[in-house]
């Protein structure tokens, strides 16, 4: 997921160099290799499809405009999804202005319907559960293994130390557990669904 | 494996993203964004993508709600600053400012008139339109008035309204002579009169007498009795009676000297202010013609 570990042709910091520089092609491939996991990560947190197209084209604007300000430390995949976190909050702020409820859709839903069936048997469990945690336990979760980020990057999306992210996600696993368990208490001891 | 790792899987499985692609629209407005960023034009890029879905109008619009506020904030400001640089220029340029701002714009430096020469302006219309009503006291006063502020004026202004104050002020004599002495303007010359000045430089119309003599009636001239009627031509100088006179003849509100009017009815009216106001004072041209001598 990270592009600079995808680019290894040419060695992992050239393609940074190259989304620096504004690369067409660079910001294509990067669009093209982010896309799925910022697409779910909006998807998750906003009520519809199409703003969750909306918010991660919002932040990919967001990132273009502002990768001079792209720390050397931070890989491009961890500033999108920083920015992306801070468009889907702008856009519950507004809601929340407008008194909407956001009805919270799954990016795996919707898809091809017998797949759906099977996903939803599949895994229906662990996303209730997952649901079930608090907002930013699913943010830390959810850029941990969706978004592919490592704990120091989760660290700089969050504003969180490193050590503060790992405590948190044990929590956070803990508590997803505990909930699994609520759900269903025969698989839900384990964690495991597969 | 521990139990976290375990349920790290799972989860990551849980949550893993449909493998979609951004479509060509998505890829068309990043390369936009790029283009836009690389030329340094600082825009944002918007987003503006279309969908048969009615409810986009309002997701679509989300985006672009900072974008729009801010535009709409430059937009009424411009309004406003072009409104009031409007006006203001407007003002400037018809100089129909009122009257404090007038001062704020006269001391700023705007090329606006002074607030006394706006005043003389004011006083000038106003004695216009109590001639027109033809009412005395009405002309008395705005006179009197057009005299004071007159005489607060600097060089520079007073030549600017000197000529048609002069005519009004005359007027305004010779309206009030034909009233009644007692209704004259204090310390104001009726036509044909020469004298000095009373608030008004004598030197545009040059004083003569009826005999055709021109008069030295200079305000230097302190042997013309104040309060003395001359009679004579436009050109002549008087000196119409005071009001109230005072016990040296001065019945002028200003210096008590005689003033210069130009282009006022002659003759006659100074001889009916000599007559009804101030017969003993029978005036004499500065050259020593008699008031009652004029071709009236």
């Amino acid at each position: 997921m990270k592009f600079i570990d995808v680019d290894g042709a040419t060695g992992p910091g050239v393609a940074v160099s190259r989304v620096r520089a504004r690369d067409p092609v660079a910001w294509e491939e990067l669009f093209r290799t982010v896309y799925p996991a910022m697409l779910a990560y909006a998807n998750r947190r906003l009520p519809h499809r199409e703003d969750a197209r909306d918010a991660v084209s919002d932040a990919l604007a967001r990132a273009v405009a502002g990768i001079d300000r792209l720390p050397d430390e931070v890989s491009p995949t961890a500033w999108l999804f920083g920015i992306l976190r801070h468009v889907v909050l702008d856009v519950h702020r507004r809601r929340y202005r407008r008194r909407q409820r956001p009805a919270v859709a799954d990016p795996a839903e919707g898809q091809d319907p017998a797949e759906d069936l099977e996903r939803h048997d599949e895994y229906d469990l662990l996303r209730r559960a997952f649901r079930s945690l608090r907002p930013k336990e699913q943010d830390l979760l959810e850029l941990r293994v969706v978004a592919g980020l490592s704990a120091e990057e989760v660290g700089r999306v969050l504003q969180m130390r490193p050590g503060a992210v790992r405590m948190a996600q044990n929590r956070a696993l803990d508590r997803l557990r505990r909930a699994l368990a609520e759900l269903d208490p025969v698989s839900g001891q384990t964690g495991e669904r597969r | 494996m521990t139990e976290y790792d375990a349920l790290l899987d799972a989860l990551r499985a849980a949550l893993a993203p449909p493998p979609v692609e951004p479509d060509a629209s998505e890829i068309g407005h990043l390369h936009q964004a790029l283009a836009v960023s690389a030329g340094g034009g600082g825009l944002r890029w918007r987003f503006a993508r279309r969908s048969a879905s009615f409810g986009l109008v309002h997701r679509v619009r989300w985006s672009a709600a900072a974008t729009s506020a801010r535009r709409y904030a430059l937009a009424v400001g411009a309004v406003l600053l072009a409104c009031a640089s409007g006006a203001g220029a407007a003002a400037v340029a018809t100089d129909s400012y009122l009257g404090p701002l007038r001062g704020v714009a006269y001391d700023l430096g705007l090329p606006v008139s002074s607030p006394a020469l706006a005043a003389t302006r004011g006083a000038m219309a106003t004695l216009e339109q109590a001639l027109g009503s033809r009412d005395p006291a009405e002309v008395r006063a705005a006179a009197q008035e057009l005299q004071s502020d007159l005489s607060g004026l600097d060089d520079q202004d007073r030549q600017q309204v000197e000529p048609l104050a002069d005519r009004l002020l005359g007027a305004a004599a010779s309206f009030l002579a034909l009233q009644g002495g007692t209704q004259a303007v204090p310390g104001r010359a009726a036509p044909g009169t020469g004298g000095g000045s009373g608030g008004v430089p004598p030197a545009t119309a040059p004083p003569a007498t009826d005999d055709g003599t021109t008069g030295s009636a200079g305000g230097d001239d302190s042997s013309a009795p104040a309060g003395a009627a001359i009679s004579g031509d436009a050109g002549s100088v008087s000196q119409l009676p005071a009001e109230q006179p005072s016990p040296g003849g001065d019945g002028g509100l200003t210096d008590g000297s005689s003033t210069t009017v130009a282009g006022a009815p002659s003759g006659t009216v100074a001889s009916s202010t000599a007559t009804t106001s101030a017969p003993s004072e029978k005036s004499t041209s500065t050259d020593g013609a008699t008031a009652d001598g004029g071709d009236g």
